[in-house]
């Protein structure tokens, strides 16, 4: 049985909101239609630029703005600090609650206890659909939008780390 | 008291309905997204066939807006939200969680379980009690809630003694 106790950060939960965002297929699906929508931005741009530059006037002023705006949307999703803030929103505007503060975890042989200042859960490891590790977290996914956030911070001996990484890997499938 | 449900597809797609347009919070979004449409499609028609502007980029970025909005409100229909969810379902099969429900409400805390999992909150955790004709949603937040259907309680009697207790003990928490 591993215990551990640690403060959960609004940026472990932003690494989690990233994460979804980016990886999930219908996240997958508007970043593909923002990319097409810049594409034809881009080929708008080009087309005015190149093949009518004898008419100015098809030449709309905007478009250049209207290329360099879309292609900042897209880019910005893929920034750290972007998910930060909107975590910050969403905590500030009521959207999301207990996700920062401290917790409480107890790794036992059949399932995971998470206690909270407001909630305890027991969760056993079967419930679990998969595990993704990043760079600074491990996430235990319970369904496609919950996720448990371990921060790799709270590890620092590298034997802890692997201990915990073997253990996990044993209990749930890992998603590569 | 001790409530044992079943929540379904429909359930979520309901709730996923209420949330993102239902709810009286969206009020705003349904207007701009009822409202905008109609009046970005005036504003190209007067451009078009009225003023016979011939500005390409201004006709065609309201076209794009025109577009964008109407899709957009497709998207927040519950049959926009079917198809979302569907297809999620359909490449992650085990996406939502559905099943089998237990709530058991007391004094202290309302404990749901389901599949493996048992989580207990606090009163003070829960920010207050929704609803519909169909359903009771005991809000988290403004976007998460646990799902009561009111289609478990037989009796209307059950459903006041439920709904009650519940805003009793959220309004003495908060």
């Amino acid at each position: 049985m591993t215990t551990l106790s640690f403060e959960q950060t609004i940026e472990d939960y932003a690494a989690l909101d990233r994460y979804q965002h980016l990886s999930k297929s219908q996240r997958r699906l508007i970043n593909r239609i923002e990319l097409v929508v810049a594409a034809i931005a881009i080929g708008i741009h080009f087309y005015f630029r190149w093949f009518r530059p004898a008419e100015p006037n098809w030449v709309p002023s905007g478009e250049v703005w209207f290329f360099i705006i879309l292609s900042l949307i897209i880019g910005i999703t893929q920034l750290k600090w972007f998910y930060k803030i909107r975590v910050k929103a969403f905590i500030k505007n009521g959207k999301l609650t207990n996700v920062t503060g401290l917790r409480n975890l107890r790794l036992e042989d059949d399932a995971l206890h998470i206690q909270t200042d407001n909630t305890e859960s027991r969760i056993t490891w079967p419930a679990f659909q998969y595990l993704k590790e990043t760079k600074e977290h491990f996430f235990l996914f319970t369904d496609g939008n919950q996720a448990i956030i371990i921060p790799k911070r709270i590890l620092p001996l590298a034997q802890e780390f692997y201990d915990m990484q073997s253990f996990l890997d044993q209990k749930i499938f890992l998603k590569k | 008291m001790h409530l044992k449900f079943e929540v379904t597809l429909d359930d979520l797609i309901e709730y996923s309905y209420y949330t993102n347009w239902a709810r009286p919070g969206k009020r705003r979004k349904r207007i701009v997204y009822t409202w905008g449409f109609g009046i970005l499609l005036i504003e190209f028609l007067v451009l078009r066939y009225f003023l016979h502007d011939e500005n390409i980029f201004i006709q065609g970025l309201i076209a794009g807006l025109l577009l964008l909005i109407l899709v957009l409100r497709l998207c927040f229909t519950r049959w926009g939200i079917r198809k979302f969810y569907l297809g999620a379902l359909k490449r992650d099969p085990k996406r939502y969680l559905m099943g089998d429900r237990v709530l058991d409400i007391n004094d202290t805390e309302v404990v749901l379980s389901m599949q493996g999992v048992s989580s207990s909150l606090n009163w003070s955790l829960l920010s207050g009690l929704r609803e519909t004709d169909r359903y009771l949603y005991l809000q988290l937040n403004k976007t998460q809630a646990i799902i009561i259907p009111k289609r478990i309680f037989l009796l209307e009697q059950e459903l006041y003694e439920v709904k009650s207790f519940i805003e009793s003990k959220i309004r003495t928490a908060s």
